[in-house]
Protein backbone atom coordinates (compact mmCIF):
# COMPACT_ATOMS: atom_id res chain seq x y z
CA UNK A 1 0.00 0.00 0.00
CA UNK A 2 2.91 2.36 0.70
CA UNK A 3 3.43 2.73 -3.05
CA UNK A 4 0.22 4.75 -3.18
CA UNK A 5 1.92 7.63 -1.33
CA UNK A 6 3.32 8.83 -4.66
CA UNK A 7 -0.18 8.72 -6.20
CA UNK A 8 -1.54 10.81 -3.34
CA UNK A 9 1.32 13.25 -3.78
CA UNK A 10 0.66 13.54 -7.53
CA UNK A 11 -3.11 13.90 -7.05
CA UNK A 12 -2.63 16.53 -4.37
CA UNK A 13 -0.31 18.52 -6.63
CA UNK A 14 -2.72 18.22 -9.58
CA UNK A 15 -5.66 19.41 -7.48
CA UNK A 16 -3.70 22.31 -6.03
CA UNK A 17 -2.65 23.53 -9.49
CA UNK A 18 -5.55 22.73 -11.83
CA UNK A 19 -8.52 23.91 -9.76
CA UNK A 20 -7.39 27.45 -10.58
CA UNK A 21 -8.30 26.97 -14.25
CA UNK A 22 -11.85 26.13 -13.24
CA UNK A 23 -12.87 28.20 -10.25
CA UNK A 24 -10.15 30.85 -10.37
CA UNK A 25 -12.34 33.52 -11.97
CA UNK A 26 -15.21 33.11 -9.54
CA UNK A 27 -12.94 33.09 -6.49
CA UNK A 28 -10.63 35.91 -7.63
CA UNK A 29 -13.63 38.15 -8.34
CA UNK A 30 -14.95 37.30 -4.84
CA UNK A 31 -18.27 36.12 -6.24
CA UNK A 32 -17.92 32.84 -4.44
CA UNK A 33 -15.98 32.11 -1.28
CA UNK A 34 -12.88 29.99 -1.66
CA UNK A 35 -14.23 27.29 0.64
CA UNK A 36 -17.51 27.02 -1.26
CA UNK A 37 -15.64 26.81 -4.58
CA UNK A 38 -13.07 24.33 -3.24
CA UNK A 39 -15.79 22.09 -1.74
CA UNK A 40 -17.85 22.13 -4.95
CA UNK A 41 -14.69 21.45 -6.96
CA UNK A 42 -13.57 18.56 -4.73
CA UNK A 43 -17.03 16.92 -4.76
CA UNK A 44 -17.43 17.16 -8.53
CA UNK A 45 -13.85 16.07 -9.23
CA UNK A 46 -14.60 12.91 -7.25
CA UNK A 47 -17.91 12.43 -9.05
CA UNK A 48 -16.25 12.87 -12.46
CA UNK A 49 -13.48 10.46 -11.52
CA UNK A 50 -15.92 7.79 -10.35
CA UNK A 51 -18.38 8.11 -13.24
CA UNK A 52 -16.08 8.68 -16.22
CA UNK A 53 -12.50 8.20 -15.09
CA UNK A 54 -12.20 4.59 -16.24
CA UNK A 55 -11.48 5.25 -19.93
CA UNK A 56 -8.27 7.19 -19.27
CA UNK A 57 -7.07 4.41 -16.99
CA UNK A 58 -7.68 1.86 -19.75
CA UNK A 59 -5.61 3.98 -22.17
CA UNK A 60 -2.62 4.11 -19.80
CA UNK A 61 -2.86 0.36 -19.24
CA UNK A 62 -2.85 -0.19 -22.99
CA UNK A 63 0.17 2.08 -23.44
CA UNK A 64 2.36 0.39 -20.90
CA UNK A 65 1.51 -2.18 -18.24
CA UNK A 66 4.14 -1.88 -15.52
CA UNK A 67 4.94 -3.69 -12.27
CA UNK A 68 3.82 -2.35 -8.88
CA UNK A 69 7.17 -0.81 -7.92
CA UNK A 70 7.52 0.60 -11.44
CA UNK A 71 4.05 2.14 -11.05
CA UNK A 72 5.25 3.73 -7.84
CA UNK A 73 8.29 5.15 -9.70
CA UNK A 74 6.10 6.50 -12.54
CA UNK A 75 3.89 8.26 -10.04
CA UNK A 76 6.77 9.54 -7.92
CA UNK A 77 8.85 10.86 -10.81
CA UNK A 78 5.77 12.57 -12.32
CA UNK A 79 4.94 14.21 -9.00
CA UNK A 80 8.53 15.34 -8.48
CA UNK A 81 8.80 16.71 -12.03
CA UNK A 82 5.51 18.61 -11.75
CA UNK A 83 6.35 20.01 -8.31
CA UNK A 84 9.91 21.09 -9.17
CA UNK A 85 8.93 22.56 -12.56
CA UNK A 86 5.99 24.42 -11.01
CA UNK A 87 8.20 25.85 -8.27
CA UNK A 88 10.70 26.94 -10.98
CA UNK A 89 7.74 28.56 -12.81
CA UNK A 90 8.37 26.37 -15.88
CA UNK A 91 5.40 25.26 -18.03
CA UNK A 92 4.35 21.76 -17.04
CA UNK A 93 1.47 19.37 -17.53
CA UNK A 94 0.72 16.42 -15.26
CA UNK A 95 -0.66 14.36 -18.15
CA UNK A 96 2.48 14.93 -20.21
CA UNK A 97 4.74 14.15 -17.25
CA UNK A 98 2.93 10.85 -16.54
CA UNK A 99 3.12 9.82 -20.20
CA UNK A 100 6.86 10.65 -20.35
CA UNK A 101 7.46 8.56 -17.27
CA UNK A 102 5.22 5.72 -18.47
CA UNK A 103 7.03 5.57 -21.83
CA UNK A 104 10.39 5.41 -20.06
CA UNK A 105 9.24 2.70 -17.70
CA UNK A 106 7.51 0.79 -20.51
CA UNK A 107 10.73 0.81 -22.51
CA UNK A 108 12.74 -0.35 -19.51
CA UNK A 109 10.29 -3.14 -18.74
CA UNK A 110 9.58 -4.00 -22.38
CA UNK A 111 5.84 -3.31 -22.25
CA UNK A 112 5.69 -0.08 -24.28
CA UNK A 113 2.96 0.28 -26.97
CA UNK A 114 3.89 3.02 -29.46
CA UNK A 115 0.49 3.07 -31.19
CA UNK A 116 -1.31 4.27 -28.08
CA UNK A 117 1.36 6.93 -27.57
CA UNK A 118 0.60 8.27 -31.06
CA UNK A 119 -3.07 8.66 -30.14
CA UNK A 120 -2.18 10.40 -26.87
CA UNK A 121 0.24 12.87 -28.50
CA UNK A 122 -2.35 13.69 -31.18
CA UNK A 123 -4.78 14.53 -28.39
CA UNK A 124 -2.21 16.80 -26.72
CA UNK A 125 -2.01 18.84 -29.93
CA UNK A 126 -5.79 18.74 -30.20
CA UNK A 127 -6.30 20.12 -26.68
CA UNK A 128 -5.46 23.82 -27.25
CA UNK A 129 -7.01 23.58 -30.70
CA UNK A 130 -10.19 22.17 -29.15
CA UNK A 131 -10.20 24.91 -26.53
CA UNK A 132 -9.83 27.50 -29.27
CA UNK A 133 -12.54 26.08 -31.55
CA UNK A 134 -15.04 25.58 -28.73
CA UNK A 135 -14.35 29.09 -27.42
CA UNK A 136 -15.03 30.63 -30.85
CA UNK A 137 -18.24 28.66 -31.39
CA UNK A 138 -19.52 29.20 -27.85
CA UNK A 139 -18.70 32.91 -27.98
CA UNK A 140 -21.18 33.41 -30.82
CA UNK A 141 -23.81 30.84 -29.86
CA UNK A 142 -24.07 31.77 -26.17
CA UNK A 143 -23.72 35.46 -27.09
CA UNK A 144 -26.65 35.29 -29.50
CA UNK A 145 -28.76 33.65 -26.81
CA UNK A 146 -27.79 36.23 -24.18
CA UNK A 147 -28.40 39.16 -26.53
CA UNK A 148 -31.92 37.88 -27.08
CA UNK A 149 -32.62 38.08 -23.35
CA UNK A 150 -32.24 41.91 -23.28
CA UNK A 151 -30.80 41.79 -19.77
CA UNK A 152 -30.05 44.93 -17.83
CA UNK A 153 -26.66 45.49 -16.26
CA UNK A 154 -27.59 43.81 -12.96
CA UNK A 155 -29.38 40.83 -14.53
CA UNK A 156 -26.48 40.38 -16.94
CA UNK A 157 -24.05 40.41 -14.02
CA UNK A 158 -26.15 37.94 -12.05
CA UNK A 159 -26.52 35.54 -14.98
CA UNK A 160 -22.77 35.62 -15.63
CA UNK A 161 -22.01 34.89 -11.99
CA UNK A 162 -24.26 31.82 -12.09
CA UNK A 163 -22.74 30.77 -15.40
CA UNK A 164 -19.24 31.01 -13.92
CA UNK A 165 -20.24 28.83 -10.96
CA UNK A 166 -21.98 26.25 -13.18
CA UNK A 167 -19.05 26.20 -15.63
CA UNK A 168 -16.77 25.72 -12.61
CA UNK A 169 -18.82 22.76 -11.43
CA UNK A 170 -18.80 21.22 -14.91
CA UNK A 171 -15.07 21.92 -15.22
CA UNK A 172 -14.44 20.17 -11.89
CA UNK A 173 -16.40 17.14 -13.07
CA UNK A 174 -14.40 16.95 -16.30
CA UNK A 175 -11.10 17.48 -14.45
CA UNK A 176 -11.89 14.42 -12.34
CA UNK A 177 -13.10 12.41 -15.35
CA UNK A 178 -10.08 13.26 -17.48
CA UNK A 179 -7.17 13.55 -15.09
CA UNK A 180 -7.81 10.83 -12.51
CA UNK A 181 -5.94 8.35 -14.73
CA UNK A 182 -2.78 10.42 -14.26
CA UNK A 183 -2.95 10.01 -10.53
CA UNK A 184 -3.66 6.35 -9.93
CA UNK A 185 -4.16 4.74 -13.35
CA UNK A 186 -0.72 3.09 -13.36
CA UNK A 187 -1.58 1.10 -10.23
CA UNK A 188 -4.32 -0.83 -12.00
CA UNK A 189 -1.79 -2.55 -14.31
CA UNK A 190 -0.06 -4.57 -11.57
CA UNK A 191 -3.50 -5.33 -10.10
CA UNK A 192 -2.99 -3.39 -6.88
CA UNK A 193 -6.17 -1.40 -7.51
CA UNK A 194 -9.31 -2.08 -9.49
CA UNK A 195 -10.25 0.75 -11.92
CA UNK A 196 -13.01 1.85 -9.51
CA UNK A 197 -10.62 1.92 -6.54
CA UNK A 198 -8.11 3.86 -8.66
CA UNK A 199 -10.82 6.39 -9.54
CA UNK A 200 -11.83 6.73 -5.90
CA UNK A 201 -8.28 7.19 -4.60
CA UNK A 202 -7.35 9.50 -7.49
CA UNK A 203 -10.49 11.60 -7.08
CA UNK A 204 -10.00 11.90 -3.33
CA UNK A 205 -6.36 12.95 -3.62
CA UNK A 206 -7.14 15.57 -6.30
CA UNK A 207 -9.96 16.86 -4.09
CA UNK A 208 -7.59 16.99 -1.13
CA UNK A 209 -5.16 19.11 -3.18
CA UNK A 210 -8.01 21.46 -4.13
CA UNK A 211 -9.12 21.87 -0.52
CA UNK A 212 -5.71 22.31 1.03
CA UNK A 213 -3.50 24.19 -1.41
CA UNK A 214 -5.33 25.72 -4.39
CA UNK A 215 -6.27 29.14 -2.99
CA UNK A 216 -3.14 31.02 -4.04
CA UNK A 217 -3.23 29.56 -7.56
CA UNK A 218 -6.92 30.44 -7.87
CA UNK A 219 -6.21 34.05 -6.99
CA UNK A 220 -3.29 34.27 -9.44
CA UNK A 221 -4.76 32.43 -12.43
CA UNK A 222 -8.28 33.72 -11.73
CA UNK A 223 -7.02 37.28 -11.58
CA UNK A 224 -5.54 36.86 -15.03
CA UNK A 225 -8.74 35.35 -16.45
CA UNK A 226 -10.90 38.04 -14.89
CA UNK A 227 -9.06 40.59 -17.04
CA UNK A 228 -10.81 39.01 -20.02
CA UNK A 229 -14.23 40.20 -18.67
CA UNK A 230 -16.97 38.09 -17.11
CA UNK A 231 -18.48 36.77 -20.34
CA UNK A 232 -15.26 35.76 -22.08
CA UNK A 233 -13.89 34.21 -18.86
CA UNK A 234 -17.05 32.08 -18.71
CA UNK A 235 -16.64 31.07 -22.37
CA UNK A 236 -12.99 30.11 -21.81
CA UNK A 237 -13.86 27.95 -18.77
CA UNK A 238 -16.76 26.30 -20.60
CA UNK A 239 -14.63 25.67 -23.71
CA UNK A 240 -11.92 24.18 -21.50
CA UNK A 241 -14.43 21.93 -19.73
CA UNK A 242 -16.02 20.70 -22.98
CA UNK A 243 -12.60 20.03 -24.53
CA UNK A 244 -11.37 18.12 -21.50
CA UNK A 245 -14.68 16.22 -21.28
CA UNK A 246 -14.35 15.26 -24.96
CA UNK A 247 -10.91 13.76 -24.30
CA UNK A 248 -12.20 12.04 -21.16
CA UNK A 249 -14.77 10.44 -23.46
CA UNK A 250 -12.09 9.00 -25.73
CA UNK A 251 -9.93 8.13 -22.73
CA UNK A 252 -6.94 10.44 -23.10
CA UNK A 253 -5.82 12.54 -20.13
CA UNK A 254 -4.90 16.04 -21.33
CA UNK A 255 -3.80 19.36 -19.87
CA UNK A 256 -6.55 21.67 -18.59
CA UNK A 257 -4.11 24.61 -18.66
CA UNK A 258 -3.45 24.08 -22.37
CA UNK A 259 -7.18 23.92 -23.07
CA UNK A 260 -7.52 27.27 -21.25
CA UNK A 261 -4.71 28.82 -23.30
CA UNK A 262 -6.47 27.62 -26.47
CA UNK A 263 -9.73 29.15 -25.26
CA UNK A 264 -8.10 32.50 -24.52
CA UNK A 265 -6.49 32.45 -27.96
CA UNK A 266 -9.89 31.76 -29.53
CA UNK A 267 -11.38 34.77 -27.74
CA UNK A 268 -8.50 36.87 -29.03
CA UNK A 269 -9.19 35.74 -32.61
CA UNK A 270 -12.90 36.52 -32.30
CA UNK A 271 -12.40 39.95 -30.79
CA UNK A 272 -9.44 40.81 -33.00
CA UNK A 273 -7.28 41.61 -30.00
CA UNK A 274 -4.13 40.14 -28.62
CA UNK A 275 -5.21 38.20 -25.56
CA UNK A 276 -2.16 36.04 -25.32
CA UNK A 277 1.52 36.59 -25.94
CA UNK A 278 3.64 34.32 -28.10
CA UNK A 279 5.50 33.11 -24.99
CA UNK A 280 2.37 31.22 -23.91
CA UNK A 281 2.36 29.28 -27.19
CA UNK A 282 6.05 28.50 -26.83
CA UNK A 283 5.27 27.33 -23.30
CA UNK A 284 2.76 24.82 -24.70
CA UNK A 285 5.25 23.59 -27.29
CA UNK A 286 7.83 23.29 -24.54
CA UNK A 287 5.38 21.40 -22.31
CA UNK A 288 4.64 18.93 -25.14
CA UNK A 289 8.31 18.12 -25.61
CA UNK A 290 10.08 19.30 -22.44
CA UNK A 291 7.79 17.86 -19.75
CA UNK A 292 7.74 14.24 -20.97
CA UNK A 293 11.46 14.36 -21.78
CA UNK A 294 12.43 15.72 -18.36
CA UNK A 295 10.05 13.34 -16.59
CA UNK A 296 11.42 10.44 -18.63
CA UNK A 297 14.95 11.37 -17.52
CA UNK A 298 13.83 11.69 -13.86
CA UNK A 299 12.18 8.26 -14.10
CA UNK A 300 15.32 6.74 -15.55
CA UNK A 301 17.50 8.20 -12.78
CA UNK A 302 15.08 7.02 -10.07
CA UNK A 303 14.97 3.60 -11.75
CA UNK A 304 18.76 3.36 -11.59
CA UNK A 305 18.77 4.54 -7.96
CA UNK A 306 16.09 2.08 -6.81
CA UNK A 307 17.68 -0.74 -8.82
CA UNK A 308 20.99 -0.14 -7.04
CA UNK A 309 19.13 -0.40 -3.72
CA UNK A 310 17.66 -3.67 -4.93
CA UNK A 311 14.09 -2.40 -4.71
CA UNK A 312 13.26 -3.09 -8.36
CA UNK B 1 -25.29 33.35 -2.53
CA UNK B 2 -28.54 35.06 -1.55
CA UNK B 3 -26.39 37.51 0.38
CA UNK B 4 -24.68 38.53 -2.86
CA UNK B 5 -27.97 39.12 -4.66
CA UNK B 6 -29.14 41.24 -1.72
CA UNK B 7 -26.06 43.40 -2.15
CA UNK B 8 -26.95 43.84 -5.81
CA UNK B 9 -30.48 44.91 -4.90
CA UNK B 10 -29.08 47.37 -2.34
CA UNK B 11 -26.82 48.91 -4.98
CA UNK B 12 -29.71 49.23 -7.37
CA UNK B 13 -31.75 51.01 -4.69
CA UNK B 14 -28.86 53.32 -3.85
CA UNK B 15 -28.32 54.18 -7.51
CA UNK B 16 -32.01 55.05 -7.88
CA UNK B 17 -31.84 57.24 -4.77
CA UNK B 18 -28.73 58.94 -6.18
CA UNK B 19 -30.37 59.59 -9.55
CA UNK B 20 -33.50 60.97 -7.85
CA UNK B 21 -31.34 63.33 -5.80
CA UNK B 22 -29.55 64.60 -8.91
CA UNK B 23 -32.98 65.05 -10.55
CA UNK B 24 -34.05 67.26 -7.63
CA UNK B 25 -30.79 69.19 -7.88
CA UNK B 26 -31.32 69.90 -11.59
CA UNK B 27 -35.01 70.78 -11.04
CA UNK B 28 -33.96 73.33 -8.41
CA UNK B 29 -31.28 74.65 -10.76
CA UNK B 30 -33.92 75.17 -13.44
CA UNK B 31 -36.26 76.99 -11.08
CA UNK B 32 -33.40 79.11 -9.70
CA UNK B 33 -32.27 80.21 -13.15
CA UNK B 34 -35.81 81.02 -14.22
CA UNK B 35 -36.25 83.05 -11.05
CA UNK B 36 -33.00 84.92 -11.70
CA UNK B 37 -33.95 85.71 -15.29
CA UNK B 38 -37.25 87.21 -14.10
CA UNK B 39 -36.28 88.86 -10.81
CA UNK B 40 -32.49 89.15 -10.92
CA UNK B 41 -30.54 88.62 -7.69
CA UNK B 42 -32.76 88.23 -4.62
CA UNK B 43 -32.85 86.52 -1.23
CA UNK B 44 -35.24 83.94 -2.64
CA UNK B 45 -32.68 83.21 -5.39
CA UNK B 46 -30.00 82.74 -2.70
CA UNK B 47 -32.26 80.32 -0.83
CA UNK B 48 -32.78 78.34 -4.06
CA UNK B 49 -29.01 78.14 -4.54
CA UNK B 50 -28.73 76.73 -1.01
CA UNK B 51 -31.29 74.07 -1.96
CA UNK B 52 -29.25 73.13 -5.02
CA UNK B 53 -26.14 72.89 -2.89
CA UNK B 54 -27.91 70.60 -0.42
CA UNK B 55 -29.02 68.24 -3.20
CA UNK B 56 -25.58 68.29 -4.76
CA UNK B 57 -23.96 67.37 -1.42
CA UNK B 58 -26.54 64.66 -0.76
CA UNK B 59 -25.85 63.19 -4.23
CA UNK B 60 -22.12 63.24 -3.48
CA UNK B 61 -22.67 61.36 -0.22
CA UNK B 62 -24.82 58.75 -1.94
CA UNK B 63 -22.26 58.29 -4.69
CA UNK B 64 -19.53 57.69 -2.12
CA UNK B 65 -21.76 55.17 -0.33
CA UNK B 66 -22.35 53.33 -3.63
CA UNK B 67 -18.62 53.33 -4.29
CA UNK B 68 -17.88 51.80 -0.91
CA UNK B 69 -20.54 49.11 -1.43
CA UNK B 70 -19.16 48.35 -4.87
CA UNK B 71 -15.64 48.04 -3.48
CA UNK B 72 -17.17 45.45 -1.14
CA UNK B 73 -17.18 43.20 -4.25
CA UNK B 74 -20.91 43.08 -4.85
CA UNK B 75 -20.57 42.71 -8.64
CA UNK B 76 -18.17 41.22 -11.17
CA UNK B 77 -15.13 43.51 -11.61
CA UNK B 78 -16.28 44.49 -15.09
CA UNK B 79 -19.77 45.61 -13.99
CA UNK B 80 -18.29 47.29 -10.94
CA UNK B 81 -15.87 49.31 -13.07
CA UNK B 82 -18.63 50.34 -15.48
CA UNK B 83 -20.91 51.62 -12.71
CA UNK B 84 -18.10 53.50 -10.99
CA UNK B 85 -17.06 55.24 -14.22
CA UNK B 86 -20.68 56.08 -15.06
CA UNK B 87 -21.41 57.59 -11.66
CA UNK B 88 -18.18 59.58 -11.71
CA UNK B 89 -19.16 61.06 -15.05
CA UNK B 90 -22.81 61.61 -14.04
CA UNK B 91 -21.77 63.36 -10.85
CA UNK B 92 -20.09 66.18 -12.76
CA UNK B 93 -23.51 67.41 -13.92
CA UNK B 94 -24.93 68.59 -10.56
CA UNK B 95 -21.53 70.15 -9.83
CA UNK B 96 -21.67 72.06 -13.13
CA UNK B 97 -25.21 73.24 -12.33
CA UNK B 98 -24.07 74.44 -8.92
CA UNK B 99 -21.07 76.23 -10.49
CA UNK B 100 -23.31 78.00 -13.00
CA UNK B 101 -25.61 79.20 -10.21
CA UNK B 102 -22.70 80.31 -8.07
CA UNK B 103 -21.30 82.37 -10.95
CA UNK B 104 -24.75 83.84 -11.62
CA UNK B 105 -25.01 84.89 -7.98
CA UNK B 106 -21.48 86.31 -7.79
CA UNK B 107 -21.68 88.26 -11.06
CA UNK B 108 -25.35 89.26 -10.61
CA UNK B 109 -25.33 90.46 -14.21
CA UNK B 110 -27.98 92.53 -15.91
CA UNK B 111 -28.60 90.38 -18.94
CA UNK B 112 -29.66 92.51 -21.94
CA UNK B 113 -33.44 92.23 -22.39
CA UNK B 114 -33.18 91.02 -26.01
CA UNK B 115 -31.11 88.04 -24.80
CA UNK B 116 -33.26 86.94 -21.84
CA UNK B 117 -35.53 84.67 -23.84
CA UNK B 118 -32.61 82.87 -25.46
CA UNK B 119 -30.75 82.45 -22.18
CA UNK B 120 -33.88 80.89 -20.68
CA UNK B 121 -34.10 78.63 -23.71
CA UNK B 122 -30.45 77.66 -23.23
CA UNK B 123 -31.21 76.70 -19.63
CA UNK B 124 -34.24 74.67 -20.78
CA UNK B 125 -32.26 72.84 -23.47
CA UNK B 126 -29.52 71.93 -21.01
CA UNK B 127 -32.01 70.75 -18.41
CA UNK B 128 -33.74 68.70 -21.14
CA UNK B 129 -30.36 67.18 -22.12
CA UNK B 130 -29.98 66.07 -18.51
CA UNK B 131 -33.52 64.62 -18.43
CA UNK B 132 -32.81 62.59 -21.55
CA UNK B 133 -29.62 61.38 -19.95
CA UNK B 134 -31.64 60.23 -16.95
CA UNK B 135 -33.94 58.33 -19.34
CA UNK B 136 -30.89 56.69 -20.94
CA UNK B 137 -29.64 55.72 -17.50
CA UNK B 138 -33.06 54.24 -16.65
CA UNK B 139 -33.08 52.14 -19.80
CA UNK B 140 -29.60 50.82 -19.01
CA UNK B 141 -31.01 49.39 -15.78
CA UNK B 142 -34.45 48.43 -17.16
CA UNK B 143 -34.53 48.01 -20.92
CA UNK B 144 -31.03 47.99 -22.46
CA UNK B 145 -32.35 47.59 -26.03
CA UNK B 146 -33.61 51.20 -25.78
CA UNK B 147 -30.41 52.65 -24.33
CA UNK B 148 -28.66 53.66 -27.56
CA UNK B 149 -31.84 55.31 -28.85
CA UNK B 150 -32.07 57.37 -25.65
CA UNK B 151 -28.41 58.43 -25.77
CA UNK B 152 -28.97 59.82 -29.28
CA UNK B 153 -31.58 62.12 -27.75
CA UNK B 154 -28.92 63.58 -25.45
CA UNK B 155 -26.62 64.17 -28.45
CA UNK B 156 -29.39 66.06 -30.24
CA UNK B 157 -29.95 68.35 -27.26
CA UNK B 158 -26.21 68.98 -26.89
CA UNK B 159 -25.98 70.07 -30.54
CA UNK B 160 -28.98 72.35 -30.05
CA UNK B 161 -27.32 73.85 -26.98
CA UNK B 162 -24.03 74.37 -28.85
CA UNK B 163 -25.78 76.28 -31.63
CA UNK B 164 -27.66 78.50 -29.22
CA UNK B 165 -24.55 79.02 -27.10
CA UNK B 166 -22.61 80.31 -30.12
CA UNK B 167 -25.43 82.60 -31.18
CA UNK B 168 -25.74 83.97 -27.62
CA UNK B 169 -22.01 84.66 -27.41
CA UNK B 170 -22.22 86.55 -30.71
CA UNK B 171 -25.16 88.57 -29.37
CA UNK B 172 -23.25 89.25 -26.17
CA UNK B 173 -20.35 90.83 -27.99
CA UNK B 174 -22.69 92.85 -30.22
CA UNK B 175 -24.64 94.18 -27.23
CA UNK B 176 -24.15 97.53 -25.53
CA UNK B 177 -22.95 96.21 -22.15
CA UNK B 178 -19.42 97.07 -21.07
CA UNK B 179 -16.49 94.87 -22.18
CA UNK B 180 -15.89 93.29 -18.74
CA UNK B 181 -19.53 92.23 -18.46
CA UNK B 182 -19.42 90.79 -21.97
CA UNK B 183 -16.61 88.45 -20.92
CA UNK B 184 -18.45 87.49 -17.73
CA UNK B 185 -21.73 86.85 -19.56
CA UNK B 186 -19.89 84.72 -22.11
CA UNK B 187 -18.46 82.69 -19.25
CA UNK B 188 -21.91 82.20 -17.71
CA UNK B 189 -23.38 81.10 -21.06
CA UNK B 190 -20.57 78.57 -21.48
CA UNK B 191 -21.04 77.29 -17.95
CA UNK B 192 -24.76 76.67 -18.57
CA UNK B 193 -23.87 74.92 -21.86
CA UNK B 194 -21.41 72.72 -19.99
CA UNK B 195 -24.35 70.77 -18.51
CA UNK B 196 -25.30 69.34 -21.92
CA UNK B 197 -21.62 68.75 -22.78
CA UNK B 198 -21.24 66.66 -19.63
CA UNK B 199 -24.57 64.94 -20.30
CA UNK B 200 -23.32 64.01 -23.76
CA UNK B 201 -20.05 62.62 -22.37
CA UNK B 202 -21.96 60.55 -19.84
CA UNK B 203 -24.40 59.37 -22.52
CA UNK B 204 -21.42 58.19 -24.58
CA UNK B 205 -20.21 56.18 -21.62
CA UNK B 206 -23.69 54.71 -21.11
CA UNK B 207 -23.69 53.71 -24.79
CA UNK B 208 -20.34 51.97 -24.35
CA UNK B 209 -21.59 50.08 -21.28
CA UNK B 210 -24.68 48.96 -23.22
CA UNK B 211 -22.67 47.93 -26.32
CA UNK B 212 -20.16 46.02 -24.18
CA UNK B 213 -22.99 43.75 -23.09
CA UNK B 214 -24.06 43.07 -26.67
CA UNK B 215 -21.99 40.11 -27.85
Amino acid sequence: MWQLISAFFLGWSLGANDAANIFGTAVASRMIRFWTAATLCAVFVLLGALLEGGRGIATYRAMSEVSLNAAFLVSLSSALTVTVMTSLKLPVSTSQAVVGSLVCMGLLEGSFNGQVLGKVVACWVGTPLGGMIFAIVLYFVVGKFMNGLNLNLFEHDRLLRWCLVLAGIYGSYTLGANNVANVSGVFTGPGMLTPLEACLIGGLSIGFGVLTYSKQMMMTVGGRLVKLDGYTAFIVILAEAITVHFYAGIGVPVSTSQAVVGGVLGIGLVKGVKTIDIKKLYAILYAWVGTPTICCAVTFLLYLFFSRLGLL
Amino acid sequence: MAFLWKKQADIRRMINAYLDTVDSCIDQFYESMKMFLVMGCSQEFDRKIEEVHKYESAADDLRRKIQMTLYGKALLPDSRGDILILLESYDQIPSAAEDALFLTKVLCLDIPAEMLEDVEKLVEINVEAYRRLREAMNTLFDNPNETLYQTRGVDAKESESDRLERSLIELTFKSDIIAGEKVMLKELIQLIGKISDLAENTADRIGIVAIKRQI
